[in-house]
């Protein structure tokens, strides 16, 4: 493995970062996690874990798993007893997140936070910058490959992610997914549908719709931006350009569908391509646990 | 861990996460947490088929129900709600649902009737001003019965 060495107190605070946002992200839907116990049995679609199930759990499993996430949550983003707390809460926020997506509809709006959270679940997050770290009072740790893996898998996999949209729409559409109408189509269709459920809708997809070229620029560029993903993996300055192109994309996709990716579009996605320990207060990054 | 356990350690967890990402892919099936992403691949027909249900008020007006009413506040798990509840032949049974949680609403106050169904619209001269539905096809009725002012 020739991988260059990241300090522990990157892949730190990869964990409290994405870690804060998922926690965040499972307290803001409680509304509509919970909202599932108000769906028909006849509507449940188990998908991934779920699929364990044969029918729904009764609501109670449902309150004390949701509870048992938040709390699990918390411990993972302050490092507290992490070699029990991380995988349990990737374990539980996959769980709750499947279950929630086992009614009929999948969201895809969820799924590269999930995976980034079992990623950072099977590493050594918690070396610095954490309360097993002040604990232990751990010594001090230099740079190293073993931090350094789970933000490269962490970025192999969200270029993945893209890199199978992209064959999606070939598979799906071939090349006509740029020669024709099928962007323009989708848009339309997908506002009309909002409209008439009664949702809100984006004006701006709308008044474009009388430009069609623009839509096949579009779609050509979301290909090229989908497809030639694993480019940002080959050195700093690419990754970077891609991810602001990719994330320009999502205020796209918010603007003319109004379709919001949380995940990407506040950024979280795109964390492990960056040098994020310097969002660690200055006067705490040099000392070994990385707290006060 | 000795250094050889952790570099396995990595590498099977690379191997095993990259494959389960891919895997979707490979079969051509969506799920959570892993999906082959099909969403805005499947190339989409002008002519929308749109699963709602749409309240009327006894002034002739009539509008589509939010996904609030329906239980949910995801657009398309509403879409899906309605098109389920259609295909396994209980739209009778989301109506008087829905007529139950909306009836106390003031939102809702001038509704005074339900229908769940399936419109078709053209879904480009739809933004050009024609918003009628090419094709309606009603799965069920039902009244939004409110309690006398006492």
């Amino acid at each position: 493995m020739t991988l260059e060495p990241a300090p522990a107190l990157r892949l730190a605070m990869l964990r409290v970062l994405i870690g804060g946002f998922s926690l965040g992200y499972v307290v803001g839907r409680l509304p509509a996690l919970l909202g599932v116990m108000r769906f028909r049995e006849s509507q449940f679609r188990p998908v991934g874990p779920v699929a364990l199930l044969e029918a729904p759990l009764p609501p109670w499993v449902v309150v004390v798993t949701l509870v048992a996430t938040v709390v699990l949550g918390v411990a993972f983003c302050a490092g507290w007893r992490f070699r029990i707390t991380g995988p349990a809460f990737a374990v539980l926020l996959t769980w709750v997140l499947s279950y929630r997506n086992s009614w009929g509809m999948v969201f895809h709006t969820e799924n590269l936070a999930v995976l980034h959270v079992v990623v950072l679940a099977c590493s050594r997050a918690s070396d610095a910058g954490s309360l097993d770290a002040l604990r232990e009072r751990a010594p001090a740790v230099s740079p190293h490959w073993r931090y350094a893996w789970p933000i490269r898998l962490m970025a192999a996999i969200t270029v993945l992610t893209y890199v199978l949209a992209g064959i999606a729409k070939l598979r799906a559409a071939g090349f006509a997914w740029i020669t024709s109408d099928a962007l323009l189509n989708f848009v339309a269709y997908d506002n009309v549908r909002k409209i008439e459920l009664g949702a809100g809708y984006s004006i701006l997809g709308g008044l474009l719709l009388a430009v069609p070229w623009l839509f096949r620029g579009l779609a050509a560029l979301s290909l090229v931006l989908e497809l030639g993903a694993p480019l940002a993996l080959l050195g700093r300055r690419i990754a970077h350009g891609w991810v602001l192109a990719v994330w320009t994309f999502h205020l796209g996709v918010l603007l003319m569908m109004f379709i919001f990716f949380p995940y990407q579009l506040l950024g979280f996605a795109y964390l492990c391509f960056f040098e994020v320990e310097r969002l660690w207060p200055a006067r705490w990054r040099a000392r070994p646990d990385g707290v006060a | 861990m000795a250094e050889w356990a952790e570099r396995a350690w990595a590498m099977g967890v690379s191997v095993a996460m990259l494959s389960a990402v891919a895997w979707p892919a490979v079969r051509g099936t969506d799920g959570f947490p892993l999906s082959n992403y099909p969403m805005f691949s499947q190339p989409k027909d002008p002519v929308a088929r749109v699963f709602h249900v749409v309240g009327h008020s006894q002034r002739g007006d009539h509008r589509p129900l939010p996904p609030e009413a329906l239980g949910t506040d995801e657009i398309m798990q509403a879409f899906q709600t309605v098109k389920l509840a259609i295909r396994s032949q209980s739209a009778a049974e989301l109506c008087e649902r829905v007529a139950r949680t909306i009836h106390r609403d003031p939102a809702y106050d001038d509704l005074d009737r339900l229908e769940v169904r399936t419109d078709s619209f053209d879904t480009v001269a739809y933004w050009f001003g024609d918003r009628r539905p090419r094709h309606t096809e009603v799965a069920a009725a039902c009244p939004v019965v409110r309690e006398p002012a006492s």
